[in-house]
C-alpha cells in the first residue's frame, strides 16, 4: 500500500510541475490540473481505505 | 462495508484517471498517426518508471521472487502473468475495428464484454476472494451500466457500421475482466501490489511491441512526430496509478464491481474534461449526463444491496 501511495505522490508532483509549466486554458494546463485533482483525491480515498481495511 | 466502499471508491478514482489517459494517450496519438504507437510509448514509459520504482524498493524485489517461486512450484500458472497482453489486445482491437465501427460502438461493446465478463470471472472464482455467484443485483447492475454507457455515447453513432466486426471489441473487454481477476493472483502470489504492476507491464510492452511490428508491416512505420511538451507523455505514469489501484482492490470487491465502478470513474472523468477543455465531439449533451447519472446508480445498488 505505500508503494501505491508513493506513486499517488508522483502523479501530483508530475501534475504539479506540467501546471507549473503550462498556460492556464491549453488543453495541457486542464489535463495537468485534472490529474493533480484525481492525484489528491486518490491520496485521501487509499488513505481512508488503509484505515479501514485494518479496523475490519 | 466500509473498506468495500472505500475500495469501490478507489477504484472510481483510478477510472477518472483512466480518462485523463485516454485523453493524453489520444493526443499523443494525433501526433504520432498511430495508435498503437501513442500506446506503445506509454506502456513503455510505464515499464521504465515501474523498474525503476522496483531497483529502489527492496520489498518488490522480494515480491518479484517470490512470484517466480510459486510460479515454479505450480501455485501460480504462466496464464496467470499474461494481465498484460490483455490490455495490449484492447489496445489491438480499438486500432483495427474502432474506426469501422465507430467509437460509440466499439465502446459499448467493450463494456458490455467487461461487465459480462466481470460477472462469468467472478462465478468462476478465478480472481482472488473466492467466488461470487450471479446475482438478480449484480446481472441488473451489468445491464444497466451497458444501457449507460449506450445512451452516453448514442449521439456519436454512424450509419453503416459493420456490426460482425463487434465481436473483437467485445473479447477485449471480457479480456479487461480476466487481467482485473489474473493481476489480483499475481499480486496474491508475489505478497505485494508493485511486482504484479511491473508484470503486466512487461508482458503488456512485448505485446505490443507484437502488435507495432505486425501494423508496421502492414500499413508502414507511422508518418507522425513526438511531441515536444511533457504532458503528452504523463499517460504511462496515470496507467500505472490505475493498474496499481485495481491490482489492490480487486480481491475485496471482485471484477464486476471493479469493472463498473472504474467504467462510472471513467465516463465521469471524460463529461469533467469535456466540459473543462471540449474536444473534437465539442460539448457534453444531456445523454452524457443521463449516462454518467446511470452509470453511477448502477454502482450504487451494487454496493448497497449485494452482498457476496
Amino acid at each position: 500500500m505505500r508503494a501505491l501511495l508513493g506513486w499517488v505522490v508522483l502523479i501530483v508532483l508530475l501534475s504539479g510541475a506540467g501546471l507549473l509549466a503550462g498556460s492556464p486554458g491549453t488543453p495541457g494546463f486542464v489535463l495537468s490540473a485534472f490529474t493533480l485533482g484525481v492525484g489528491l483525491v486518490a491520496g485521501v480515498v487509499l488513505l481512508a481505505w488503509i484505515r479501514f481495511s485494518r479496523r475490519e | 462495508m466500509r473498506a468495500r466502499i472505500a475500495g469501490v471508491l478507489a477504484a472510481f478514482v483510478g477510472g477518472l484517471g483512466g480518462a485523463a489517459q485516454s485523453r493524453v494517450n489520444g493526443a499523443l496519438a494525433g501526433h504520432l498517426h498511430d495508435g498503437i504507437a501513442a500506446a506503445l510509448l506509454s506502456n513503455t514509459t510505464a515499464l521504465v518508471l515501474v523498474a525503476t520504482a522496483m531497483a529502489v524498493t527492496p520489498s518488490a524485489r522480494a515480491g518479484l521472487r517470490l512470484a517466480v517461486q510459486r510460479l515454479r512450484q505450480g501455485t501460480l500458472r504462466g496464464w496467470e502473468l499474461l494481465g498484460g497482453a490483455c490490455g495490449a489486445l484492447y489496445v489491438a482491437s480499438q486500432g483495427i475495428s474502432a474506426g469501422v465501427l465507430g467509437l460509440a460502438v466499439f465502446t459499448v461493446a467493450v463494456v458490455a464484454g467487461q461487465t459480462g465478463g466481470g460477472l462469468a470471472v467472478d462465478r468462476a472464482g478465478i480472481a482472488p476472494g473466492g467466488r461470487r455467484v450471479v446475482t438478480l443485483t449484480r446481472a441488473l447492475g451489468a445491464a444497466v451500466t451497458v444501457a449507460a454507457v449506450a445512451i452516453a455515447v448514442s449521439g456519436r453513432l454512424s450509419a453503416g457500421t459493420s456490426l460482425a466486426l463487434a465481436v473483437l471489441p467485445l473479447a477485449a473487454g471480457v479480456a479487461l475482466a480476466v487481467q482485473g481477476a489474473v493481476n489480483g493472483r499475481v499480486r496474491q502470489a508475489a505478497g505485494a501490489v508493485m511486482p504484479a504492476v511491473f508484470i503486466n507491464a512487461v508482458v503488456g510492452t512485448a505485446a505490443l511491441v507484437l502488435a507495432f511490428g505486425v501494423a508496421s508491416l502492414i500499413h508502414g512505420l507511422p508518418d507522425g512526430s513526438l511531441p515536444g511538451r511533457p504532458w503528452f507523455y504523463l499517460g504511462g505514469a496515470i496507467g500505472v496509478g490505475f493498474t496499481a489501484i485495481g491490482v489492490a482492490v480487486v480481491r475485496h470487491i471482485g471484477v464486476l464491481l471493479l469493472g463498473l465502478a472504474v467504467i462510472a470513474g471513467q465516463l465521469t472523468g471524460a463529461l469533467a474534461l469535456d466540459l473543462l477543455a471540449p474536444g473534437p465531439a465539442g460539448a457534453p449533451g444531456l445523454t452524457g449526463y443521463l449516462g454518467v447519472g446511470l452509470t453511477l446508480a448502477a454502482v450504487f445498488v451494487v454496493v448497497a444491496r449485494d452482498r457476496t
